[in-house]
């Protein structure tokens, strides 16, 4: 079985949102981190779920569902990664 | 070698397999047409999936049941005469009652002297049903059954809801397991069984049964007061994300579970044959157990998620295909709504003469 690996190693935030980007078909550099989840339209569930295998592959960690939907903008993703 | 602990016992083994798809199929195009949020590209990138066969209005699970029982009789592999029990897995039956494995029992000519019962489980139900089928033939119940797995999810599924009619389509498969000579490895291992009912909301179809008829009311006019059910609830609900999360968090366990319980290691494997939920999931699940690509079977292109019928259909295009040989092991996973899931390896027996 792959190993977790520490979130903090692997995971610097402009490579998390690059990675958000890749997941939504954004063009790079398209998120900064505050913008809002609900103005993305590309944001639903099947979006969710790719953000969790995406968290789980990098970082070795599997988010709840709670917390993410209680996100609001994709600094807080990424604050919910970093934690 | 793990070796049987009764050598002198019957042991079960599945010796075939056929399946049936419904005629009509619901492709991506058409799905596009409805969700241009979604192109077809898209649809492929996050489900792997083309295409799924869709039962028409009038056709039931005991119809595509009966299809596929009646492929694998005109296969020559068994009689209806020579079945002595059909256990029948669907989670969308004809009806409440009688049980739908009896219909089929009466289309199919199969023994009134056999035994016939459903098991009321989805994506873990083949499992559930070799394990069930190993305990009946190797405790001398049985020497031949006839495991069918039959869903017309479709029934459930609103057309607005893109996110379960991408994914799921209709068909049955109908596996021949039967007593075989004492042997000293086993064909079909214990399963390691897992259920956890806190995952019950999170893919339900809530209308329909008991408990939405609320209070005193009845169904049934003339006992009591005819209910009504609240529109929408016979429909499929699924929060894809919770599932995902219970997926991962307990295939890979089930995998380590029962690689331990059979004595056995990641490369004894030849075949790692999940359930075929989507793509997304399955890679992800193959990339974190670590499993090589090239021994990870993927078959849902163009059939979609069958549930119970994923697994059966991925083993007989494997068999077809060269991807599974006689005395080669696959290792089967099934897991989904309940949540259930169960695990086992099964050794595919040589052809017969």
């Amino acid at each position: 079985m792959n190993s977790p690996r520490s979130c903090n190693q692997v995971m610097p935030k402009d490579r998390f949102l690059r990675l958000i980007e890749e997941i939504l078909d954004l063009e790079p550099h398209a998120l900064q981190g505050p913008e809002w989840l609900s103005d993305t339209k590309e944001w639903d569930s099947a979006a969710i779920i790719d953000f969790m295998a995406m968290v789980d592959t990098h970082a070795g960690a599997i988010l709840s569902v709670d917390a993410i939907t209680s996100c609001a903008t994709y600094d807080d993703l990424y604050a919910l990664i970093e934690s | 070698m793990y070796m049987s602990p009764h050598p002198d016992r019957l042991q079960a083994a599945i010796t075939g397999i056929e399946y049936y798809l419904p005629d009509a199929v619901l492709t991506n195009d058409q799905l596009a047409s409805v969700y241009p949020e979604w192109p077809v590209e898209k649809i492929v990138a996050k489900t792997g999936i083309r295409q799924r066969h869709i039962a028409a209005p009038e056709e039931c699970a005991s119809d595509l049941a009966v299809r596929a029982a009646q492929k694998l009789f005109d296969s020559g592999a068994v009689e209806p005469s020579d079945i002595d029990m059909l256990l029948l897995c669907t989670q969308t039956p004809d009806y409440f009652l009688p049980t739908t494995a009896c219909i089929v029992q009466d289309r199919l000519g199969i023994s009134t002297q056999s035994g016939a019962l459903d098991i009321g489980l989805g994506c873990s139900g083949f499992v559930y049903g070799l394990g069930i089928a190993k305990g009946l033939i190797e405790t001398g119940q049985a020497d031949t059954i006839l495991l069918v797995t039959s869903d017309t999810y479709s029934k459930f599924i609103r057309e607005s809801d893109r996110s379960v009619r991408t994914l799921f389509g209709d068909g049955a498969a109908a596996t021949l397991i039967e007593a075989m000579p004492p042997d000293s490895e086993l064909y079909i291992e214990a399963p390691v069984w897992g259920t956890d009912g806190r995952g019950a909301p999170n893919l339900i179809v809530k209308g329909g049964a008991a408990k939405s008829w609320s209070g005193s009311e009845s169904c049934c006019p003339g006992r009591g007061t005819a209910g009504t059910h609240p529109a929408g609830t016979h429909c499929l609900e699924m929060n894809g994300p919770e599932i995902f999360n219970f997926t991962v968090g307990v295939v890979p366990t089930l995998v380590e579970n029962v690689l331990q319980r059979t004595c056995k290691t990641m490369g004894d494997i030849d075949l790692f044959v999940f359930h075929q939920a989507n793509k997304t999931l399955l890679g992800h699940l193959r990339q974190k157990i670590g499993i090589p690509p090239e021994k990870f079977y993927m078959a849902l292109e163009d059939c979609g998620n069958t549930v119970s019928s994923t697994i059966p259909i991925a083993l007989k295009r494997a068999r077809l295909e060269g991807a599974l040989r006689p005395g080669q092991l696959a290792l089967l996973a099934g897991f989904g709504v309940g949540y259930s899931w169960a695990g086992t390896v099964i050794r595919w027996p040589s052809d017969r003469e």
